[in-house]
């Protein structure tokens, strides 16, 4: 009782308390120029008189391309640039409109990251003059807003073509009807983007989306150019933020989030590159980015083989266009010297996507804005689908399972981020499933009365040399099944092997160690200052997290010896070599752990190779030969590995009284009789005495040509200067300081490449590409066995 | 007569409120307080730490504590549980098997929660960072991950490293509750460097580290 008339005072209080604060709030409607945060000052502004409540002007393209002056000086005055009055935001803030993801507010503009709140307008103006801190918002606030616009009514548009009246799905989409809400805003994203256009960073721009905002920096002594002045540079960082939403379509019940990009070199940040720079031609129409910020750097890129920038021999005609893997390392800025830059590299997929545009203005009739309306609604449907963690992958044929394994084993980051991540061949793949689905569907009439054709998708993709699949792989992981409800079995179409001209597929055999007279299989660096700068890198960009305890932080076991020693951390380069005909592309190391060891038998490692041999230790068990794959029924089809087929990569050669054999970590410990607090993780003795470095278990080379290594594929051809290692070109590993030296391990490596002949698809089953869960065991790759002497 | 009206109208109009807000709130709010803690490199031996300063947040240009009104106004959206399934107050990963979220069914568990993971974290964090570096840890929300029918207890932060000369980066990661150990990251910074500094590699002149191929 006592409690109760506690609670109604309580009530009787708030509700005096809000009749109160309502009354306040009444005689508080924001007056322009009151408030304590305005920021406009007379200085700052510009012909407020000459616009009307709620514009501004702004730099409507960058300073280059308004003033036709490809060498433009940077003291130039950009007033003179403006445009006419255009609207800004009829809001009190810099703040956008609400309805983009359920927020509030989808993004506000700020000057710095230390200003606490958005630009506000004294007098519901926005005029200010270009070298003010404030027109900078503006001008960041105007592109955004324009590009945020477009975007969310192309994904209401992507809905409304995807689904019938009845909310049915008309092809197989993987963008959810739920998407969107009955009040028009959309369940993507629970927080606010912040855009800071005045960031203190040199020559940069970046997206942090740990903390969801973009930042702007400057070029030049004096910051006299701002990046934010460059639209092309806001629509490309925006265009990250947008990639991060279309990857993550069908992951609004994921804690974790993916995306396409990190620090180094891999194939999915090169295509998210790629992707950004086609946003700024999805908004301006423009083929050519960043003239004015990167031009200044001789950093602006084109994205279109038309562009005078580029080097003698690219064009637009089939046999001239930027194809893959040829140009992956060219820099047009700088033509003659291989770079290995995924900025530079993601330029085969925006010339690639403007091309597509452009063909379907000309065979579909469709105008240019139509068009890349078009693309873009077929890259939300792709990145929905080859980013879902959910693992269902699209609406019609989708079911657990179908894409990034199976979500009951939450392996599906993993799959996504190490094991099968996305590559030039999985994106161009499900783009021409996509086409295929929609403008190639004829009962769909979404070609004017026409249809894109098969031809048309494959002819297109074979001139950038990115016909890399042989199936259009409609049916993912659930390939090849009797369909329960039509009883029939789910095929995949077939590409046109005619239609591949350019497009080489090369058979993993070629991808093997340097076979030069004398040349290293591969090279150990423990240099102490090499490996702590690295280490230092990798964990601050979140690459690598904690090591083990028992690696001393001065890493003084590290004796740079060029050997392998107890208690070091080691990077591991390979030298590979490219014994084919043909320029192999996006070659992948994985040290991860994978399904190749005996579980029912002390983890032994099952043979490979003819390694290890029975009487070595190598097991031939029934368990090995179900290793990485699960042959059988329908409902086998997506079951994962469970953990414990994971085994690291390295086991230990042992010598006992009888023989001399290959056993696994933990068996080793038994034998020597080591006590699990001297493992380099005491809760975990299967990798107690070596690991790879979770993060940097993995490797990239960009391109590697024919009859050659990475080494002299990337080496400068006019002085020969060898081209230096970048982190992500080598492995990472902790050696426990309880081994003991003398002892060999046996690390198996799995190597791959993106224009591989036999690591994606299946030439004895259709050509079907593997099942997901494959990818964790030995067939789709190549065997690199290193055996490593521990020396002290 | 007027006035009357209109009180009793407020009246009617702010318990309405009253009871509007308890009720979401009840619904939707699972307190989760975003608490912030800062490591400091001092040497190579010593890491110190504290609950995050205003001047830190300024330092790290972390533009978090958002100002009152902010808070306010997208209160729905820092429920950080919404849209998720709940076990213990923790956000379930993995296993996503709605019988989970019945706190009386079994659960068996690999670890415990040990109250010094984040210090355990934020040390092994900054053991190979130079001196004067600072990572601030942004607690997130806590986590239980599901592997076949085990759960583990891990915990969500958002990582900040702000270095010496002033550059920073962040990311998110899931943390072993007991360990202190990086499980997992996601959401790095994309950087537009133009012609990005290489990690400058140097291999060896000769090479005699031993390994051989099979």
């Amino acid at each position: 009782m006592g409690n109760s008339k506690r609670g109604l005072h309580l009530i009787i209080q708030k509700t005096l308390a809000l009749v109160v604060v309502s009354g306040m709030l009444a005689s508080c409607v924001p007056t322009a120029g009151t408030s304590v945060r305005s920021r406009v000052n007379a200085n700052a502004t510009s012909g407020s008189t000459t616009v009307g409540v709620t514009q501004g002007r702004v730099l409507k393209d960058n300073p280059i391309i308004l003033s036709n002056k490809a060498d433009l000086d940077l003291n130039y005055d950009l007033n003179r640039l403006l445009g006419s009055a255009v609207t800004i935001t009829s809001n009190s803030f810099l703040q956008a409109n609400p309805n983009c993801f359920g927020l509030t507010y989808c993004f506000e503009v700020r000057d710095t990251r230390e200003s606490v709140s958005a630009l506000q307008t004294t007098d519901g103006k926005w005029s200010f003059r270009a070298s003010s801190d404030e027109f900078l918002q503006v001008n960041t606030f105007y592109h955004m807003n324009k590009m945020f616009d477009q975007f969310f009514a192309n994904i209401n548009l992507s809905i409304a073509s995807a689904y019938d009246a009845f909310s049915i799905p008309l092809y197989d989409t993987a963008i959810p009807f739920s998407l969107r809400k009955p009040d028009g805003s959309f369940t993507l994203n629970s927080q606010m983007l912040l855009a800071f256009s005045n960031c203190d960073v040199a020559n940069n721009a970046y997206y942090d989306q740990a903390t969801e905002s973009l930042c702007f920096g400057y070029t030049g002594a004096n910051k006299a150019l701002r990046w934010a002045h460059d639209s092309t540079i806001i629509y490309h960082e925006a265009g990250h933020f947008m990639q991060r939403l279309q990857l993550n379509l069908r992951n609004t019940n994921q804690p974790m989030k993916v995306q396409m990009s990190n620090n180094l070199y891999n194939e999915a940040g090169a295509i998210g590159e790629g992707l950004s720079d086609f946003y700024s031609y999805y908004v301006n129409g423009r083929t050519h980015w960043g003239e004015w910020a990167a031009g200044h750097l001789n950093g602006s890129r084109p994205l279109s083989e038309s562009d005078t920038i580029h080097a003698p021999g690219i064009s637009a005609d089939d046999d001239g266009r930027l194809s893959y893997p040829q140009y992956i390392n060219y820099d047009p800025n700088y033509a003659t010297e291989p770079v290995e830059d995924i900025h530079m590299s993601g330029m085969i997929i925006s010339h690639y996507l403007v091309a597509l545009t452009q063909d379907l203005e000309s065979k579909c009739s469709m105008t240019n804005p139509e068009a890349r309306e078009f693309v873009m609604n077929i890259l939300s449907e792709s990145m929905a689908e080859l980013g879902d963690l959910s693992t269902t992958g699209t609406q019609k044929y989708g079911q657990a399972g179908k894409v990034n394994m199976n979500t009951t084993n939450s392996n599906s980051y993993l799959w996504f981020s190490t094991i099968n991540p996305i590559t030039y061949r999985s994106f161009s793949q499900t783009i021409a499933k996509n086409l295929l689905n929609t403008v190639g569907n004829p009962a769909l009439n979404r070609c004017n009365g026409s249809f894109y054709t098969r031809d048309n998708i494959e002819s297109l993709l074979d001139s950038y040399g990115l016909l890399l699949f042989k199936t259009y792989n409609q049916h993912r992981n659930l390939t090849g099944l009797l369909n329960p409800v039509t009883l029939t079995i789910n095929a995949n179409t077939p590409v046109t092997t005619a239609n591949r001209k350019k497009s080489v597929l090369i058979s993993k055999s070629n991808l093997i160690l340097d076979p030069a007279t004398g040349a290293s299989s591969a090279y150990v660096i423990d240099n102490r200052v090499q490996i702590a700068a690295g280490i230092t890198q990798l964990q601050t960009a979140g690459i690598i997290g904690t090591l083990s305890a028992q690696t001393p932080s001065d890493l003084g076991f590290n004796n740079n010896n060029s050997k392998v020693s107890p208690g070091e951390v080691v990077a591991i380069a390979l030298n590979l070599y490219n014994n084919s005909n043909s320029p192999m592309g996006g070659i992948e190391i994985l040290a991860n752990d994978w399904d190749h060891a005996d579980q029912a038998n002390l983890n032994r490692p099952c043979v490979f190779d003819s390694w290890p041999l029975d009487t070595e230790g190598g097991s031939n068990a029934a368990n090995c030969a179900l290793i990485g794959a699960t042959p059988g029924t329908p409902s086998l089809a997506g079951v994962p590995a469970t953990t414990g087929d994971f085994a690291p990569v390295c086991f230990i050669q042992h010598n006992d009284s009888t023989a001399t054999r290959w056993i696994s970590q933990s068996e080793f410990k038994t034998k020597v009789a080591i006590d699990s607090n001297s493992c380099l993780d005491k809760t975990n003795d299967k990798d107690c005495f070596i690991r790879a470095i979770r993060g940097a278990d993995k490797a990239h080379y960009s391109k590697i040509n024919p009859k050659s290594t990475w080494g002299q594929t990337m080496a400068n051809p006019t002085t020969g200067k060898a081209y230096s290692l970048d982190w992500g070109n080598v492995l990472l590993f902790e050696v426990s300081k309880s081994i003991p030296p003398g002892t060999v391990v046996n690390c198996r490596m799995r190597v791959r490449f993106t224009n591989c002949e036999d690591c994606f698809h299946d030439g004895t089953a259709a050509n079907n590409d593997f099942k997901d869960v494959e990818y964790n065991g030995a067939k789709p790759y190549k065997i690199i066995h290193l055996q490593i002497p521990i020396t002290d | 007569m007027k006035k009357t009206i209109l009180f009793i109208l407020s009246i009617t109009v702010a318990l309405g409120i009253t009871f509007y807000t308890k009720n979401e709130r009840s619904k939707n709010m699972v307190q989760v307080k975003a608490q912030w803690k800062t490591f400091v490199k001092k040497n190579n031996s010593v890491v110190d730490s504290h609950k995050t300063t205003q001047d830190e947040f300024l330092a790290a240009k972390i533009p978090t504590p958002p100002p009152a009104e902010k808070v306010q106004r997208t209160i729905a959206s820092v429920n950080p549980y919404q849209g998720f399934m709940v076990r213990n107050n923790r956000i379930i990963m993995g296993d996503l098997n709605k019988k989970y979220e019945d706190e009386n069914s079994d659960l068996q568990m690999a670890n415990s929660v040990n109250p010094e993971w984040k210090d355990i974290m934020g040390n092994d964090l900054m053991r190979f960072q130079p001196a004067d570096t600072k990572l601030m840890v942004k607690e997130e929300v806590p986590v239980i991950k599901i592997v076949n029918g085990i759960g583990r207890y891990l915990e969500q932060v958002t990582v900040t490293y702000l270095q010496k000369d002033g550059n920073r980066s962040s990311f998110k990661a899931l943390v072993d509750s007991e360990t202190g150990s990086v499980v997992e990251t996601w959401d790095r910074t994309i950087h537009e460097h133009i012609r990005p500094k290489r990690g400058g590699l140097i291999l060896p002149s000769t090479n005699d580290s031993g390994i051989i191929t099979k």
